[in-house]
């Protein structure tokens, strides 16, 4: 599997089109979504797992820039901010999702028990979306920050830096958040004989 | 500090493959060299990032795209002006302090005030004789002035409404059902429903870019394009955002976002449902039919997926909805049915891409399950119909390995 890295940032709207933004032209804010909604969605699924509505989250994330936008104060790009908001949506979502909802129990989802391989075939590809809630499952049991954090830098490929700026917290507490939630769940995963299979698997392929 | 080292270790780690200066990749080669746990940790991650890369969910496509992006540019008009606006901090205060803060003060006070039911406006002369060619009966009974009304009829506007346990209503660019018998009122010159007593299951259109509204005795439900259900007591989301207004000032006391609910102060949270008729969108039913595959759960994901194949779902949904059938079956150990339903939904979606992968998928399935002439004739298929398909390249091979196994 080819990694995909984060899509390069979108072109930057010009001071006159934010401007127009931060005055609700719909034009312009129009324009504006349209170009970071595809980076915007990415970030969405990978923060809040394939369960979540994504539509849903994108669509209140437009709704809060809508709102924000007579404040945005451009010391940021608009990517970045976007991406802020975002990722304020999803947290407060996996709150609530924390709180509120009864989680999937591991045990009820199958498979793992069969290595994936790099094949496309369906059936090959419903085994690792099993896998995948298995991954997201542990996920759900991980302090909210510390997950945001840890999703960002390690699967959405951001740095440091832009996990500090996306969250509004330090550069010290975002490593320590990573650091912290990677060791989680890499200790609940080598705990799951589910997805046991999975790491040896890789670590057969290196 | 060894977990500090680790941790520069994993970054210079992330960047390798967009390239390292000399040094980096001395300091990384050096700390890997005596760290195992690093060189394992690498691993580990690169393996859910891979597994994601591959089983991430489809993307929305422009359709969705559009319809977040539409709803949240029509949804502008709600958004209170600087002077109107609560400031953030009261938001937030009302936030922390839940109904018993904000709500309270903004709604609680009219609870006292306003006991018994807002009184229906009175009818508004001609209107009520000429309802819009929209406004009618969608299913189920209501009755009007004394008059029965059945699917079909129009609905009379300013009118005091009775509805029955299960009837829904096309009323303007919404789709109003009861749950449990209600009184209400629909008024189009305001694109709101006084709901006098019940409980509604509503969903909203969001492409006219309208609001709509249910005035209830003590709060409004104001909205652009969503679902929730409301009732005297409040209001539960379950897609969108709504704004919960005051009665009589109409300030925004809370913003109720899909999954939460918002109570009149004092009121206990609502018993659960009685049933669990389609009240969503068919793709909203299919989230949760696939988490529900996911989970095992068949019995439940095939609830949900005839839902959404009952919720007027896309050609592409009811594709997805079908093929979540069959990976029912393959989950449930059926895989002969798991076939007969792939290969359904390659008939039936011959022409999207769903189609061509559940023709492919019914012949692994048979090749897997041992039915060798079976499989040799769908992966035969499966090539005429798509001679550059997709699994192309994996069926020949196939079809060559059970020529050659004979």
């Amino acid at each position: 599997v080819t990694r995909s890295r984060p899509a390069p940032l979108a072109s930057e709207p010009t001071a006159g089109a934010i401007e127009a933004c931060r005055r609700g032209d719909r034009q312009a804010l129009e324009a504006v979504f349209r170009t970071h909604a595809p980076g915007l969605e990415r970030l969405i699924v990978r923060l809040a797992g394939p369960r979540a509505d994504v539509e849903d989250l994108l669509q209140t994330t437009l709704m809060e820039a809508v709102r924000a936008f007579p404040r945005f104060q451009g010391k940021a790009t608009v990517a970045t901010w976007l991406g802020r908001i975002g990722v304020h949506v999803v947290h407060q979502h996996l709150r609530s999702a924390h709180n509120r909802r009864p989680r999937v129990r591991l045990e009820l989802i199958p498979g793992g028990h069969e290595p994936i391989d790099a094949g496309p075939e369906p059936d090959r590809l419903a085994a690792a979306r099993q896998q995948l809630e298995r991954v997201y499952g542990h996920l759900d049991a991980i302090a909210v920050k510390r997950r945001v954090a840890f999703v960002l830098f390690a699967l959405e490929g951001r740095t440091i830096d832009e996990v500090a700026a996306l969250t509004g917290a330090s550069r010290v507490a975002t490593k320590s958040r990573i650091f912290w939630a990677r060791r989680e769940l890499l200790a609940r995963m080598g705990a799951d004989p589910a997805l046991r299979e999975l790491l040896a698997g890789q670590e057969g392929r290196r | 500090m060894i977990r500090i080292a680790c941790m520069r270790a994993t970054e210079l780690l992330k960047h390798r493959e967009q390239g390292l200066s000399d040094a980096e990749r001395l300091l990384l080669e050096a700390h890997l060299a005596g760290c195992e746990a690093c060189r394992k940790d690498s691993r580990a991650i690169d393996a859910i990032g891979d597994l994601l890369e591959a089983a991430a969910p489809p993307a929305l496509g422009a359709a969705a795209r559009d319809r977040a992006i539409a709803t949240a540019l029509r949804a502008a008009p709600l958004i209170p002006g600087a002077s109107r606006r609560p400031s953030r901090v009261a938001l937030r205060a009302g936030v922390a302090l839940g109904v018993a803060g904000l709500a309270l003060v903004v709604v609680g006070a009219r609870v006292a005030r306003r006991v018994a039911p807002r009184p229906a406006a009175p009818a508004v002369a001609g209107r009520a004789a000429t309802p819009a060619a929209a406004d009618r009966v969608a299913s189920g009974e209501a009755r009007a002035a004394g008059r029965a009304l059945r699917p079909g009829d129009p609905v009379p506007a300013a009118t005091a409404l009775s509805v029955s346990d299960g009837a829904a209503l096309a009323l303007g660019h919404a789709r109003v059902a009861s749950d449990g018998a209600s009184e209400l009122t629909w008024r189009p010159d305001r694109s709101a429903v006084d709901l006098r007593d019940g409980r509604l299951s509503v969903a909203v259109d969001p492409a006219p870019g309208r609001r709509f509204r249910v005035v209830t005795a003590r709060f409004v439900v104001e909205v652009v394009g969503t679902e929730f259900t409301v009732d005297g007591d409040g209001v539960e989301v379950s897609r969108g955002v709504v704004h919960v207004l005051g009665a009589e000032d109409e300030a925004v006391v809370a913003e109720v976002r899909a999954g939460q609910t918002w109570r009149v102060p004092g009121v206990a949270q609502p018993p659960s449902r009685r049933d669990d008729r389609p009240r969503r969108s068919a793709a909203a039913w299919l989230a949760r039919a696939r988490a529900h595959v996911a989970g095992g759960a068949v019995a439940e994901a095939d609830h949900d997926i005839t839902a959404a194949l009952g919720a007027e779902p896309t050609p592409a949904e009811a594709a997805e909805a079908r093929t979540l059938r069959a990976e029912c079956a393959l989950v449930s150990g059926d895989p002969q049915r798991a076939a007969d339903l792939y290969a359904d939904v390659s008939r039936r979606y011959g022409d999207l891409p769903a189609g061509e992968t559940a023709l492919f998928a019914a012949a692994r399935v048979q090749v897997n399950a041992g039915k060798r002439d079976a499989a040799v004739e769908l992966l035969r298929s499966y090539l005429d119909r798509y001679p550059h398909g997709r699994f192309r390249s994996e069926a020949v091979a196939r079809l060559r390995a059970l020529k050659e196994e004979q």
